[in-house]
């Protein structure tokens, strides 16, 4: 699989290096030249100097056999330009542009450009499930990040505890998807009343995620 | 143009979307005109009536201040090419504006832009075929004159 990447910065190193890792063909897209000798040093991906908001560019640099393209520039607009092009003039098959300002990751989907990934939202929601991990075993985002399901221990401490389901004042949008007890899954309904140790699965909307802990383990 | 044009926003007031804010504020339309820098306005002439809006276009909350979905002609002219076919492609989908232009420095996206329904200009494509007309005509002239 190819996987054509435009833009630059220390990030897009780690990237690189880690999707060569991995064995995918990484084409690198750079306009600074000083940063593409560096790239060129540094891994196997080829490396091309030029400006990725360019179809030309694009197109010479190999778009058109690209299975993925990620455009990590520090401007949205040019990442909004790179995938556009990427996607309706080549065809590439899923393109993902790096999205700054959250406001713009809503324009862009409705714009047609389904991949974005916000590095605010992303850092933010991070900041919020590290600073409770004590609690949470997992996480696994869904549908890009769009829904979440979220494996939590109820400690002994925790408001939920001894309380049935429809008692605990959960925000929108969120389910409690399974309970494993003493080993034995419980597909829980309303009325299921929860126990210390209990290791909850449920299901929530990024927005919706330290609402939905809160009502479930308290605040810590 | 089918219907009358009353509303027109200008994203950009560098000495293009100063003249073109100009040209609309003098034929008596509303105009909005947005540049991220204050000091821009200072391109516009003292007859110019209508509004201006620091702020950055990349920004959709400063596209909605400048009442986008009740414009009938949106002109994005900034310095850069991308940030003029992001807003323009918003003002087009999201605010249904139905005139919806854009100057593009390169001239090979003109074409991408049509692709997407926004009318782009090239200057540099603009410039060419106007000097290769104007050769034209003074190689027509000079033959005409000779003969």
């Amino acid at each position: 699989m190819t996987i054509m990447i435009v833009g630059g910065g220390q990030e897009v190193r780690y990237i690189i290096r880690s999707l060569c890792a991995r064995g995918y063909d990484v084409v690198v897209v750079n306009r600074n030249a000083e940063e593409c000798q560096r790239l060129s040093k540094l891994s196997k991906a080829l490396i091309v100097h030029g400006d990725g908001t360019i179809p030309r560019v694009l197109e010479e640099s190999g778009v058109r056999s690209a299975d993925r393209l990620l455009a990590l520039t520090p401007r949205d607009e040019d990442n909004y330009v790179i995938c556009s092009i990427a996607k309706l003039r080549y065809g590439v098959a899923a393109v993902f542009a790096l999205v700054h300002d959250p406001d713009n990751e809503e324009v862009f989907q409705e714009l047609g450009l389904e991949g974005t990934f916000s590095i605010t939202v992303t850092i933010s929601s991070l900041i919020e499930q590290r600073s409770a991990s004590r609690t949470i075993r997992s996480l696994q985002p869904l549908a890009d990040g769009k829904v979440g399901v979220t494996e939590v221990v109820i400690p002994g401490t925790a408001p939920s505890v001894g309380r049935a389901l429809k008692d605990i004042r959960f925000p929108a949008s969120t389910l409690v998807a399974a309970i494993l007890r003493d080993g034995e899954v419980i597909v829980p309904n309303g009325e299921t009343v929860l126990a210390a140790g209990d290791a909850l699965s449920f299901v929530s909307l990024p927005e919706r995620y330290a609402q939905s802990l809160d009502a479930l383990v308290g605040r810590e | 143009m089918k219907k009358t044009m009353q509303s027109v926003v200008v994203a950009g007031c560098g000495r293009l979307g100063s003249h073109i804010a100009d040209y609309y504020s003098g034929q008596g339309l509303n105009v909005v005109v947005l540049d991220n820098d204050e000091a821009a306005f200072d391109q516009l002439s003292s007859d110019y009536s209508g509004f201006t809006i620091a702020g950055s276009v990349a920004e959709y909350g400063v596209l909605r201040q400048a009442g986008l979905e009740k414009a009938d002609l949106f002109v994005a002219v900034t310095q850069s090419d991308t940030l003029n076919i992001m807003c323009a492609e918003i003002a087009l989908k999201h605010f249904k504006v139905s005139r919806v232009f854009a100057r593009v420095y390169e001239p090979s996206l003109e074409e991408f832009c049509r692709s997407l329904g926004i009318l782009a200009v090239s200057p540099i494509t603009a410039t060419a075929d106007r000097f290769l007309e104007e050769i034209r005509l003074a190689g027509q002239m000079r033959a005409g004159g000779g003969a």
